[in-house]
Protein backbone atom coordinates (compact mmCIF):
# COMPACT_ATOMS: atom_id res chain seq x y z
CA UNK A 1 0.00 0.00 0.00
CA UNK A 2 2.79 2.32 0.83
CA UNK A 3 4.44 1.20 -2.04
CA UNK A 4 1.62 2.40 -4.11
CA UNK A 5 1.38 5.57 -2.48
CA UNK A 6 4.73 6.20 -3.00
CA UNK A 7 4.50 5.44 -7.22
CA UNK A 8 1.23 8.14 -7.70
CA UNK A 9 3.33 10.73 -5.39
CA UNK A 10 6.60 10.15 -7.71
CA UNK A 11 4.09 10.25 -11.05
CA UNK A 12 2.03 13.21 -9.60
CA UNK A 13 6.03 15.10 -9.03
CA UNK A 14 7.22 14.02 -12.60
CA UNK A 15 4.22 15.26 -14.26
CA UNK A 16 4.21 18.50 -12.33
CA UNK A 17 8.09 18.98 -13.25
CA UNK A 18 7.09 18.44 -16.69
CA UNK A 19 4.78 21.27 -16.97
CA UNK A 20 6.86 23.28 -15.38
CA UNK A 21 9.32 22.48 -17.35
CA UNK A 22 7.76 23.51 -20.70
CA UNK A 23 6.13 26.87 -18.85
CA UNK A 24 9.97 28.02 -17.21
CA UNK A 25 11.72 27.06 -20.65
CA UNK A 26 10.06 29.00 -22.92
CA UNK A 27 12.25 31.88 -23.77
CA UNK A 28 11.37 35.30 -26.09
CA UNK A 29 13.78 37.13 -27.72
CA UNK A 30 12.79 40.04 -30.69
CA UNK A 31 14.25 40.79 -33.56
CA UNK A 32 13.38 44.41 -35.40
CA UNK A 33 13.78 44.54 -38.74
CA UNK A 34 13.97 47.65 -40.64
CA UNK A 35 13.44 47.81 -44.62
CA UNK A 36 14.08 50.47 -46.93
CA UNK A 37 13.76 51.54 -50.20
CA UNK A 38 17.42 51.33 -52.34
CA UNK A 39 16.47 52.95 -55.75
CA UNK A 40 19.57 52.76 -58.43
CA UNK A 41 20.31 55.85 -59.28
CA UNK A 42 19.72 56.60 -63.34
CA UNK A 43 22.71 57.29 -65.37
CA UNK A 44 22.41 57.95 -69.63
CA UNK A 45 24.76 59.96 -71.74
CA UNK A 46 22.51 61.62 -74.30
CA UNK A 47 24.01 63.84 -76.86
CA UNK A 48 23.00 67.40 -77.63
CA UNK A 49 22.83 67.46 -81.26
CA UNK A 50 23.31 65.29 -83.90
CA UNK A 51 23.22 66.54 -88.00
CA UNK A 52 20.43 65.30 -90.29
CA UNK A 53 20.97 65.49 -94.45
CA UNK A 54 18.49 65.43 -97.22
CA UNK A 55 20.08 64.25 -99.89
CA UNK A 56 17.98 63.72 -102.63
CA UNK A 57 20.32 62.46 -105.45
CA UNK A 58 21.88 60.02 -103.55
CA UNK A 59 25.32 61.81 -103.79
CA UNK A 60 27.76 60.05 -101.64
CA UNK A 61 28.21 61.71 -98.08
CA UNK A 62 31.33 61.13 -96.12
CA UNK A 63 30.46 60.63 -92.41
CA UNK A 64 32.77 59.87 -89.71
CA UNK A 65 35.44 58.17 -92.47
CA UNK A 66 32.30 56.32 -93.75
CA UNK A 67 30.84 57.10 -97.02
CA UNK A 68 27.08 57.08 -97.25
CA UNK A 69 25.03 57.40 -99.91
CA UNK A 70 21.20 57.46 -98.74
CA UNK A 71 18.64 59.96 -99.52
CA UNK A 72 18.68 60.74 -95.78
CA UNK A 73 21.53 60.42 -93.48
CA UNK A 74 22.41 61.85 -89.85
CA UNK A 75 25.29 61.71 -88.23
CA UNK A 76 25.80 58.30 -85.58
CA UNK A 77 24.55 58.69 -82.71
CA UNK A 78 24.38 56.83 -79.34
CA UNK A 79 22.98 57.30 -75.81
CA UNK A 80 24.95 55.30 -73.34
CA UNK A 81 23.23 53.55 -70.24
CA UNK A 82 25.77 54.22 -67.21
CA UNK A 83 23.64 53.04 -64.98
CA UNK A 84 23.45 49.60 -62.78
CA UNK A 85 20.32 48.23 -64.21
CA UNK A 86 18.64 48.20 -67.21
CA UNK A 87 16.95 50.79 -68.59
CA UNK A 88 13.55 50.85 -70.70
CA UNK A 89 14.29 53.65 -73.23
CA UNK A 90 10.76 55.56 -74.22
CA UNK A 91 11.08 58.21 -76.89
CA UNK A 92 9.21 61.16 -78.36
CA UNK A 93 9.96 62.91 -81.89
CA UNK A 94 8.86 65.96 -83.03
CA UNK A 95 9.60 67.49 -86.44
CA UNK A 96 9.55 71.39 -87.38
CA UNK A 97 10.19 72.29 -90.82
CA UNK A 98 12.74 75.03 -91.37
CA UNK A 99 11.15 78.26 -91.69
CA UNK A 100 11.52 79.49 -95.25
CA UNK A 101 11.00 75.57 -96.50
CA UNK A 102 8.02 74.19 -98.69
CA UNK A 103 9.25 70.95 -97.94
CA UNK A 104 6.63 68.45 -96.13
CA UNK A 105 6.96 65.38 -94.24
CA UNK A 106 5.59 62.39 -95.38
CA UNK A 107 3.69 59.64 -93.43
CA UNK A 108 5.22 57.15 -95.47
CA UNK A 109 7.49 55.83 -97.91
CA UNK A 110 8.04 58.97 -100.90
CA UNK A 111 8.53 57.64 -104.14
CA UNK A 112 11.23 59.07 -105.59
CA UNK A 113 9.73 60.10 -108.74
CA UNK A 114 7.09 61.82 -106.79
CA UNK A 115 6.81 65.60 -107.98
CA UNK A 116 6.09 66.81 -104.36
CA UNK A 117 8.73 68.04 -102.32
CA UNK A 118 8.22 65.62 -99.63
CA UNK A 119 10.79 64.11 -97.01
CA UNK A 120 10.11 60.67 -95.15
CA UNK A 121 12.20 60.30 -92.06
CA UNK A 122 11.99 57.86 -89.56
CA UNK A 123 14.14 57.01 -86.30
CA UNK A 124 15.40 54.08 -85.28
CA UNK A 125 17.24 52.96 -82.42
CA UNK A 126 19.34 50.16 -81.49
CA UNK A 127 20.58 48.64 -78.73
CA UNK A 128 24.10 47.68 -79.54
CA UNK A 129 27.76 46.50 -77.07
CA UNK A 130 29.56 48.69 -79.56
CA UNK A 131 28.59 51.31 -81.10
CA UNK A 132 31.00 51.29 -84.12
CA UNK A 133 29.06 48.48 -85.47
CA UNK A 134 25.52 48.84 -85.93
CA UNK A 135 23.53 46.41 -87.36
CA UNK A 136 20.34 48.31 -88.88
CA UNK A 137 17.06 47.11 -90.20
CA UNK A 138 16.61 47.23 -93.78
CA UNK A 139 13.42 48.81 -93.83
CA UNK A 140 10.90 50.85 -92.15
CA UNK A 141 9.05 48.95 -89.49
CA UNK A 142 5.97 50.59 -87.81
CA UNK A 143 6.09 48.49 -84.35
CA UNK A 144 9.87 49.46 -84.01
CA UNK A 145 10.59 52.72 -85.82
CA UNK A 146 9.35 56.44 -85.28
CA UNK A 147 8.14 58.66 -88.41
CA UNK A 148 9.13 62.30 -87.84
CA UNK A 149 5.86 64.55 -87.84
CA UNK A 150 5.27 67.94 -86.90
CA UNK A 151 3.40 66.48 -83.85
CA UNK A 152 5.12 64.76 -81.14
CA UNK A 153 5.01 60.80 -81.91
CA UNK A 154 6.02 58.59 -79.08
CA UNK A 155 7.01 54.70 -78.53
CA UNK A 156 7.00 53.34 -75.05
CA UNK A 157 9.74 50.98 -74.05
CA UNK A 158 11.03 50.93 -77.81
CA UNK A 159 14.54 49.61 -76.52
CA UNK A 160 15.61 48.24 -73.28
CA UNK A 161 19.49 49.02 -72.75
CA UNK A 162 21.84 46.50 -70.86
CA UNK A 163 23.14 47.58 -67.69
CA UNK A 164 26.48 49.18 -67.78
CA UNK A 165 29.22 46.81 -68.63
CA UNK A 166 32.60 48.07 -67.99
CA UNK A 167 33.82 44.86 -70.51
CA UNK A 168 32.14 45.54 -73.36
CA UNK A 169 29.97 42.38 -73.56
CA UNK A 170 26.25 43.48 -72.74
CA UNK A 171 24.40 46.03 -75.11
CA UNK A 172 24.28 48.92 -72.71
CA UNK A 173 24.54 51.30 -75.79
CA UNK A 174 21.72 52.62 -78.16
CA UNK A 175 22.83 53.55 -81.23
CA UNK A 176 20.12 55.65 -83.03
CA UNK A 177 19.87 57.36 -86.83
CA UNK A 178 17.25 59.56 -88.51
CA UNK A 179 16.95 57.39 -92.13
CA UNK A 180 14.08 57.25 -94.98
CA UNK A 181 13.87 58.83 -98.65
CA UNK A 182 12.34 61.38 -100.29
CA UNK A 183 11.40 62.93 -103.76
CA UNK A 184 14.47 62.87 -106.05
CA UNK A 185 13.14 65.92 -108.30
CA UNK A 186 9.97 67.56 -106.88
CA UNK A 187 8.81 70.59 -109.08
CA UNK A 188 9.51 72.58 -106.56
CA UNK A 189 13.35 71.83 -106.27
CA UNK A 190 15.68 71.05 -103.28
CA UNK A 191 17.29 74.30 -101.95
CA UNK A 192 19.56 75.03 -99.08
CA UNK A 193 16.58 76.09 -97.16
CA UNK A 194 15.17 73.23 -96.93
CA UNK A 195 15.74 70.98 -94.12
CA UNK A 196 13.73 69.80 -90.52
CA UNK A 197 14.70 70.12 -87.01
CA UNK A 198 13.73 66.92 -85.30
CA UNK A 199 13.85 67.21 -81.32
CA UNK A 200 14.02 63.66 -80.06
CA UNK A 201 13.24 63.48 -76.19
CA UNK A 202 14.21 60.27 -74.44
CA UNK A 203 12.63 58.79 -71.10
CA UNK A 204 14.36 56.02 -69.21
CA UNK A 205 12.14 53.49 -66.74
CA UNK A 206 14.66 51.21 -64.59
CA UNK A 207 13.81 47.75 -64.97
CA UNK A 208 15.38 44.45 -63.47
CA UNK A 209 15.50 42.67 -66.99
CA UNK A 210 16.11 42.98 -70.49
CA UNK A 211 12.95 41.90 -72.56
CA UNK B 1 32.48 1.56 43.49
CA UNK B 2 33.76 -1.65 42.02
CA UNK B 3 29.83 -2.56 41.90
CA UNK B 4 28.87 0.51 40.31
CA UNK B 5 31.47 0.44 37.40
CA UNK B 6 29.60 -3.26 37.15
CA UNK B 7 26.70 -1.71 36.33
CA UNK B 8 27.62 0.31 33.88
CA UNK B 9 29.74 -1.62 32.22
CA UNK B 10 26.62 -3.93 31.41
CA UNK B 11 24.50 -1.45 30.97
CA UNK B 12 26.80 -0.39 27.73
CA UNK B 13 26.94 -3.97 26.91
CA UNK B 14 23.18 -4.96 26.91
CA UNK B 15 22.59 -1.58 24.93
CA UNK B 16 25.45 -2.34 22.24
CA UNK B 17 23.98 -5.63 21.87
CA UNK B 18 19.91 -4.29 22.07
CA UNK B 19 21.52 -2.00 19.16
CA UNK B 20 23.18 -4.59 17.14
CA UNK B 21 19.88 -6.86 17.24
CA UNK B 22 17.60 -3.81 16.22
CA UNK B 23 19.54 -3.73 12.87
CA UNK B 24 17.44 -6.73 11.07
CA UNK B 25 14.14 -5.54 12.75
CA UNK B 26 14.54 -1.56 11.66
CA UNK B 27 15.24 -2.78 7.73
CA UNK B 28 12.13 -4.92 7.55
CA UNK B 29 10.13 -1.28 8.07
CA UNK B 30 12.40 1.17 6.33
CA UNK B 31 10.54 3.95 4.17
CA UNK B 32 12.53 5.97 1.68
CA UNK B 33 11.79 9.15 1.11
CA UNK B 34 12.99 10.79 -2.25
CA UNK B 35 12.69 14.74 -2.32
CA UNK B 36 12.31 16.14 -6.26
CA UNK B 37 13.43 19.09 -7.02
CA UNK B 38 13.21 20.91 -10.34
CA UNK B 39 15.53 22.71 -11.79
CA UNK B 40 14.69 24.82 -14.58
CA UNK B 41 16.69 24.22 -17.51
CA UNK B 42 18.97 27.37 -18.69
CA UNK B 43 18.19 28.40 -22.47
CA UNK B 44 20.29 31.00 -23.80
CA UNK B 45 20.19 31.80 -27.33
CA UNK B 46 22.14 34.88 -29.33
CA UNK B 47 19.67 36.55 -31.20
CA UNK B 48 20.14 39.69 -32.81
CA UNK B 49 18.50 42.86 -31.79
CA UNK B 50 18.55 44.79 -34.85
CA UNK B 51 18.15 43.92 -38.83
CA UNK B 52 18.77 45.48 -42.06
CA UNK B 53 16.50 45.31 -45.09
CA UNK B 54 16.10 46.44 -48.73
CA UNK B 55 13.21 46.72 -50.90
CA UNK B 56 14.80 46.67 -54.72
CA UNK B 57 12.04 46.76 -57.36
CA UNK B 58 15.14 46.13 -59.70
CA UNK B 59 16.01 42.81 -57.93
CA UNK B 60 19.70 44.03 -57.74
CA UNK B 61 20.09 42.99 -54.02
CA UNK B 62 22.12 43.87 -51.58
CA UNK B 63 25.70 43.78 -51.25
CA UNK B 64 27.25 42.49 -47.72
CA UNK B 65 31.09 42.36 -46.96
CA UNK B 66 32.87 39.62 -45.19
CA UNK B 67 35.58 39.70 -43.16
CA UNK B 68 38.48 39.30 -45.32
CA UNK B 69 36.55 42.33 -47.33
CA UNK B 70 35.43 40.04 -49.89
CA UNK B 71 31.74 41.23 -51.01
CA UNK B 72 28.28 38.99 -51.70
CA UNK B 73 25.60 39.93 -53.07
CA UNK B 74 22.11 38.60 -51.22
CA UNK B 75 19.91 38.77 -54.04
CA UNK B 76 16.59 39.21 -54.33
CA UNK B 77 13.93 42.53 -54.39
CA UNK B 78 13.58 41.99 -50.39
CA UNK B 79 16.88 41.33 -49.49
CA UNK B 80 18.07 41.28 -45.84
CA UNK B 81 21.54 41.31 -44.12
CA UNK B 82 22.29 38.08 -42.90
CA UNK B 83 20.81 37.01 -39.54
CA UNK B 84 21.52 34.28 -37.42
CA UNK B 85 20.29 32.76 -34.04
CA UNK B 86 23.29 30.85 -31.81
CA UNK B 87 22.37 28.79 -29.28
CA UNK B 88 24.28 28.87 -26.50
CA UNK B 89 22.46 26.10 -24.28
CA UNK B 90 23.16 22.77 -23.65
CA UNK B 91 19.56 21.24 -24.93
CA UNK B 92 18.41 21.33 -28.71
CA UNK B 93 15.60 23.93 -28.77
CA UNK B 94 12.73 24.36 -31.00
CA UNK B 95 12.54 27.55 -32.93
CA UNK B 96 8.84 29.47 -32.88
CA UNK B 97 8.34 32.74 -34.04
CA UNK B 98 5.69 35.74 -34.42
CA UNK B 99 5.38 38.07 -36.85
CA UNK B 100 4.20 41.62 -37.44
CA UNK B 101 4.88 44.40 -39.84
CA UNK B 102 4.22 47.97 -39.70
CA UNK B 103 4.60 50.65 -42.96
CA UNK B 104 6.86 53.41 -42.60
CA UNK B 105 4.92 56.63 -42.14
CA UNK B 106 5.81 59.30 -44.78
CA UNK B 107 6.68 62.37 -44.02
CA UNK B 108 3.87 65.37 -42.97
CA UNK B 109 2.00 66.65 -45.78
CA UNK B 110 3.19 64.08 -47.80
CA UNK B 111 0.35 62.69 -49.88
CA UNK B 112 2.09 60.44 -51.74
CA UNK B 113 -0.07 56.77 -52.02
CA UNK B 114 2.03 54.56 -49.30
CA UNK B 115 3.04 51.13 -50.49
CA UNK B 116 0.89 48.20 -48.94
CA UNK B 117 1.78 44.91 -47.81
CA UNK B 118 0.48 42.10 -49.98
CA UNK B 119 -0.67 38.84 -48.80
CA UNK B 120 0.28 36.85 -51.81
CA UNK B 121 3.41 37.54 -54.50
CA UNK B 122 3.10 40.49 -56.40
CA UNK B 123 4.18 39.10 -59.43
CA UNK B 124 0.95 36.83 -60.53
CA UNK B 125 1.08 33.44 -61.82
CA UNK B 126 0.90 32.15 -65.31
CA UNK B 127 1.48 34.91 -69.11
CA UNK B 128 -1.84 33.93 -70.62
CA UNK B 129 -5.26 35.88 -69.51
CA UNK B 130 -7.38 32.67 -70.21
CA UNK B 131 -5.68 30.08 -68.65
CA UNK B 132 -7.05 28.87 -65.47
CA UNK B 133 -5.39 30.32 -62.65
CA UNK B 134 -3.96 33.18 -64.01
CA UNK B 135 -3.51 35.86 -61.76
CA UNK B 136 -2.36 39.32 -62.84
CA UNK B 137 0.51 41.07 -61.58
CA UNK B 138 0.00 43.75 -58.70
CA UNK B 139 0.04 47.49 -59.98
CA UNK B 140 -0.36 49.11 -56.61
CA UNK B 141 3.34 49.81 -55.00
CA UNK B 142 3.15 46.46 -52.50
CA UNK B 143 5.22 44.09 -50.88
CA UNK B 144 5.12 40.52 -50.33
CA UNK B 145 7.20 39.92 -47.21
CA UNK B 146 7.76 36.79 -45.84
CA UNK B 147 9.44 35.55 -42.82
CA UNK B 148 11.86 32.22 -43.31
CA UNK B 149 13.61 30.45 -40.55
CA UNK B 150 16.21 27.88 -41.77
CA UNK B 151 18.53 25.24 -39.91
CA UNK B 152 21.70 24.62 -41.95
CA UNK B 153 24.54 22.46 -41.42
CA UNK B 154 26.79 25.19 -40.72
CA UNK B 155 29.88 24.13 -38.70
CA UNK B 156 32.61 25.93 -37.04
CA UNK B 157 35.48 24.89 -35.25
CA UNK B 158 36.10 28.95 -33.91
CA UNK B 159 33.20 30.35 -32.54
CA UNK B 160 34.44 33.68 -32.71
CA UNK B 161 31.81 36.07 -34.11
CA UNK B 162 33.43 36.59 -37.42
CA UNK B 163 34.13 33.60 -38.47
CA UNK B 164 30.85 32.36 -37.39
CA UNK B 165 29.25 36.03 -39.58
CA UNK B 166 31.33 34.51 -42.47
CA UNK B 167 30.24 30.95 -42.42
CA UNK B 168 26.56 32.14 -42.71
CA UNK B 169 27.03 34.37 -45.29
CA UNK B 170 28.35 31.40 -47.40
CA UNK B 171 25.38 29.78 -47.02
CA UNK B 172 22.68 32.85 -46.71
CA UNK B 173 23.18 33.70 -50.41
CA UNK B 174 22.54 29.99 -51.83
CA UNK B 175 19.14 29.52 -52.33
CA UNK B 176 18.77 25.65 -51.80
CA UNK B 177 19.59 26.97 -48.20
CA UNK B 178 16.11 28.23 -47.84
CA UNK B 179 14.16 25.27 -49.79
CA UNK B 180 12.62 23.86 -46.53
CA UNK B 181 12.34 27.06 -44.45
CA UNK B 182 10.01 28.49 -47.79
CA UNK B 183 7.73 25.54 -46.59
CA UNK B 184 7.15 27.24 -43.39
CA UNK B 185 7.71 30.40 -43.83
CA UNK B 186 5.45 33.20 -42.15
CA UNK B 187 3.51 36.26 -44.40
CA UNK B 188 3.98 39.44 -42.65
CA UNK B 189 1.16 41.51 -42.81
CA UNK B 190 0.08 44.36 -40.24
CA UNK B 191 -1.29 42.05 -37.80
CA UNK B 192 1.04 39.47 -35.65
CA UNK B 193 1.18 35.73 -36.86
CA UNK B 194 2.77 33.08 -35.16
CA UNK B 195 4.44 29.94 -36.27
CA UNK B 196 6.23 27.45 -33.66
CA UNK B 197 8.66 24.45 -34.85
CA UNK B 198 10.02 26.45 -37.83
CA UNK B 199 13.33 25.34 -36.95
CA UNK B 200 15.92 23.28 -34.31
CA UNK B 201 18.99 24.55 -32.72
CA UNK B 202 21.37 21.83 -31.67
CA UNK B 203 23.65 21.90 -28.63
CA UNK B 204 26.92 24.05 -29.20
CA UNK B 205 30.44 22.68 -27.96
CA UNK B 206 30.97 23.53 -24.48
CA UNK B 207 34.26 23.60 -23.09
CA UNK B 208 35.35 22.95 -19.71
CA UNK B 209 35.01 26.58 -18.39
CA UNK B 210 31.55 26.11 -19.88
CA UNK B 211 32.10 29.07 -22.89
CA UNK B 212 30.81 27.73 -25.91
CA UNK B 213 34.23 26.55 -27.87
CA UNK B 214 32.51 25.97 -31.40
CA UNK B 215 29.15 25.37 -33.07
CA UNK B 216 28.56 21.80 -34.67
CA UNK B 217 26.18 21.53 -37.40
CA UNK B 218 22.82 22.93 -36.53
CA UNK B 219 23.61 24.76 -33.67
CA UNK B 220 23.36 27.73 -36.20
CA UNK B 221 19.78 28.81 -37.38
CA UNK B 222 19.53 31.76 -40.23
CA UNK B 223 16.34 33.79 -40.78
CA UNK B 224 15.35 36.55 -43.49
CA UNK B 225 12.68 38.87 -44.80
CA UNK B 226 12.63 37.61 -48.27
CA UNK B 227 9.80 38.16 -50.97
CA UNK B 228 8.70 40.66 -53.99
CA UNK B 229 7.41 43.61 -55.06
CA UNK B 230 6.09 45.18 -58.26
CA UNK B 231 8.66 46.52 -60.29
CA UNK B 232 6.50 49.01 -61.19
CA UNK B 233 3.72 50.39 -59.61
CA UNK B 234 1.56 53.21 -60.97
CA UNK B 235 2.76 55.51 -57.99
CA UNK B 236 6.54 54.91 -58.10
CA UNK B 237 9.10 53.68 -55.69
CA UNK B 238 10.94 56.55 -53.72
CA UNK B 239 13.61 56.32 -51.23
CA UNK B 240 10.90 57.10 -48.67
CA UNK B 241 9.55 53.86 -49.00
CA UNK B 242 10.21 51.47 -46.09
CA UNK B 243 8.52 49.29 -43.54
CA UNK B 244 9.36 47.54 -40.36
CA UNK B 245 9.14 44.07 -39.69
CA UNK B 246 9.32 42.87 -35.36
CA UNK B 247 10.16 39.02 -35.06
CA UNK B 248 9.41 37.64 -31.50
CA UNK B 249 11.33 34.79 -31.65
CA UNK B 250 10.23 31.35 -28.86
CA UNK B 251 12.61 29.20 -28.09
CA UNK B 252 11.73 26.01 -26.09
CA UNK B 253 13.68 22.72 -25.24
CA UNK B 254 13.13 19.85 -27.75
CA UNK B 255 13.06 16.17 -27.74
CA UNK B 256 16.43 14.59 -28.69
CA UNK B 257 16.67 13.93 -32.10
CA UNK B 258 16.38 10.25 -32.89
CA UNK B 259 19.20 8.38 -32.84
CA UNK B 260 20.54 10.07 -29.85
Amino acid sequence: MKYKKFIAGFVSALLLAGNLCVSAAETQNTTVIEAVCDLPEIKVTVPATGELFINPYEMPVEINGQTLGYQIISTPTVIQNESIVPLKVSATVTGAIKEGSDMALSSASVDPNSTRKKAFIYFEIQPTNDPDTVVWDSEYNMDKHIVVRTAAKTKKNIVTLDAFDENGQKKCYGAFRLTGDCAAVPKSRWTEADGVDVTIAFTFQATSKVE
Amino acid sequence: MNTMKKRVLSSVIAAASAASMALPVFAANMDTEITGTYSAPTIAVTVPTTGTAVINPYGLGMEVTKSDSTKVTVAGQIATAPLYITNESSMRLSVGASVSGEITARGEGDTTTPLKFATSSTQGNGTNPDEEGYVAPATAKSVYVTLQVADTTIATADATEDKVKDAVIDEYIKDSAWTEAAKKELVVGLKDVKGDGLATLEKPTVGTDGAVTAYPAGSIVMFRLTGDCTESPKTAWDNDDGFTVNVAFTFKPAPAASGN
